[in-house]
């Protein structure tokens, strides 16, 4: 039990390296907003693309059910290491999109980004069509006998109504996105993950991973209070019967 | 069959299944009382009476690769050998190199390691090693074409390595690479070198130079000369177990059979040619 404590809380190790495993904690930070930003702005496409209604639409629902099917089923483990072991020998490709060197971020970076925003917006656009789903079709209907058209109906009732109803699992997936983030690592970016392993690596002792689910779960925890909040706050003013 | 019943036949089958699996899975190995045999080794024991455990990152061609359970490669005929001579039968253990020597320290896992490690005194801190075995140089592996030389001329630039190997250590406190990076495997080094996310790796020598001949756009362009000694390595106190081995490789060292394996895996010294970089 004894070296349990000795190889995870070694306080020491965790002191002298805390600044290193800081700084990637900011890149672990970084690549979560980022991708998480891009995975939902997709996956709204590829929900309302899913939802495009009449039959000169088919195949765009049809392509927009085949990439969330393709998406959800690949381990985004393997999605990083095809995307970074191929994108450079794309020709196609222009050169920035190939070796994307952006915003001071080398390119096995974007390429992480690239990787979990398509991804996590598979998972997202299954998420959006659940919410779009539970709008009562009488909001649709009252829509158009109003006169509006469908795109219109979409933007003004719908959507917000869709989006309202689907916070609580957006977080979750937005957690599970964020802890994801990890895998970018057998790339060669340096996340919490790691850092934590790089230190263990090198001092033979485990602490700095402890430290690692230590930060994580000091964001994670009160991203989860709040948005508790913000339901019961909204279910509050929407509805009526509810404490 | 209603619905409830198959739900329930379902869920037994799967946890029948598990305990199954997780009961042959793992031989519980017992503390062995496995002597040696042979004239010069003292008595000592191994984790399994009778077996020499032995802890390897596989692959790291031509140390140590290939499927098991019949690995190739130099380690693994040397510590063949070595253990035939003390009566050994050798189970090689595959594990990561980045918790190799944390996984030997806490013992319990596997009697010695074998995996082109070399003795550096922040590792003496927390296992002990046998005599040393080969003498390797780190070397700097470049994509043909590259403009880099020499260690110099990877200032500022990327650099791969793999993760708790001396090479990522000397990349990152003996050059002025702007960046290190470290991977699980050294082939992944190789491939970030294939596809120009790095722009060198430093590991050993004869490593790297094996490996130019599976990856011909590759080219181990200077040889670092840090002298380094691979040798075994042990949980810290088990002394009775590093006589044995020492003994048991003076005896293959002297017989020729250590010549043998070198010849077959390392021939003429292939690092010999390359050009010398501070």
């Amino acid at each position: 039990m004894d070296i349990f404590f000795e190889q995870y809380f070694d306080f020491d190790v965790m002191r002298e390296n805390f600044s290193d495993v800081l700084d990637a904690f900011w890149t672990t930070i970084q690549l979560a907003l980022i991708s998480g930003v891009l995975a939902l702005l997709l996956g709204l496409i590829l929900a309302l693309l899913r939802a495009a209604p009449g039959r000169r639409m088919l195949p765009v629902r049809g392509l927009a059910i085949a990439y969330i099917d393709l998406f959800r089923g690949v381990p985004l483990l393997l999605v990083v290491l095809l995307i970074s072991g191929s994108f450079p020998f794309l020709d196609f490709l222009p050169e920035w999109l190939r070796a994307p060197d952006m915003l001071g971020k080398p390119d096995i970076f974007w390429y992480g980004v690239l990787s979990i925003a398509l991804t996590y917006g598979a998972y997202y656009a299954e998420v959006y069509r659940a919410g779009l789903e539970a709008v009562p079709l009488g909001q649709s209907e009252a829509a158009h006998s109003l006169g509006m058209s469908h795109t219109v109906a979409l933007r003004h009732v719908i959507v917000p109504q869709a989006i309202r109803k689907v916070i609580p699992p957006m977080l979750n997936d937005f957690i599970a996105l964020m802890k994801d983030t990890s895998l970018v690592q057998v790339i060669g970016v340096v996340e919490v993950v790691k850092a934590g392993r790089e230190v263990q690596a090198e001092t033979f002792n485990s602490s700095a991973l402890t430290l690692a689910a230590v930060l994580f779960v000091l964001v994670t925890i009160p991203l989860a209070r709040i948005v508790d909040r913000q339901i019961s706050r909204q279910q509050m003013l929407t509805q009526r019967g509810v404490l | 069959m209603n619905k409830r019943f198959l739900l329930f036949l379902l869920t037994a089958l799967l946890l029948l299944v598990g305990t199954a699996l997780a009961a042959c899975g793992d031989d519980d190995d017992d503390d062995g009382g496995g002597g040696g045999t042979d004239t010069t080794a003292a008595d000592f024991d191994t984790l399994e009476s009778g077996t020499l455990t032995v802890g390897s990152d596989i692959p790291y061609a031509p140390f140590e690769f290939g499927d098991p359970p019949e690995y190739k490669g130099f380690d693994v005929e040397l510590v063949n050998a070595i253990a035939d001579n003390l009566g050994l039968e050798v189970k090689f253990v595959k594990t990561p190199f980045d918790v190799i020597f944390r996984n030997l320290a806490q013992g319990g896992k596997f009697d010695m390691v074998a995996s082109s490690t070399t003795i550096t005194p922040e590792r003496e801190k927390v296992v002990a090693f046998s005599d040393p075995y080969f003498v390797a140089d780190q070397s700097l592996m470049i994509k043909k074409g590259s403009d880099i030389k020499t260690v110099d001329d990877v200032a500022g630039k990327i650099v791969g390595a793999q993760l708790g190997t001396t090479g990522a250590a000397f990349a990152k406190d003996e050059t002025d690479a702007g960046e290190v990076r470290t991977y699980d495997l050294v082939d992944d080094a190789f491939k970030a070198l294939q596809t120009g996310q790095v722009e060198a790796v430093i590991n050993d020598c004869p490593i790297s130079k094996y490996a130019e001949r599976s990856k011909p756009d590759l080219e181990v362009v200077a040889k670092i000369p840090t002298g380094e000694n691979y040798g075994f390595a042990f949980e810290k106190g088990n002394d009775a177990l590093i006589e044995a081995v020492n003994g048991a490789l003076d005896e293959v060292k002297q017989d020729g059979t250590y010549d043998e394996i070198f010849e077959k895996w390392v021939g003429s010294d292939p690092c010999e040619s390359i050009v010398e970089s501070e």
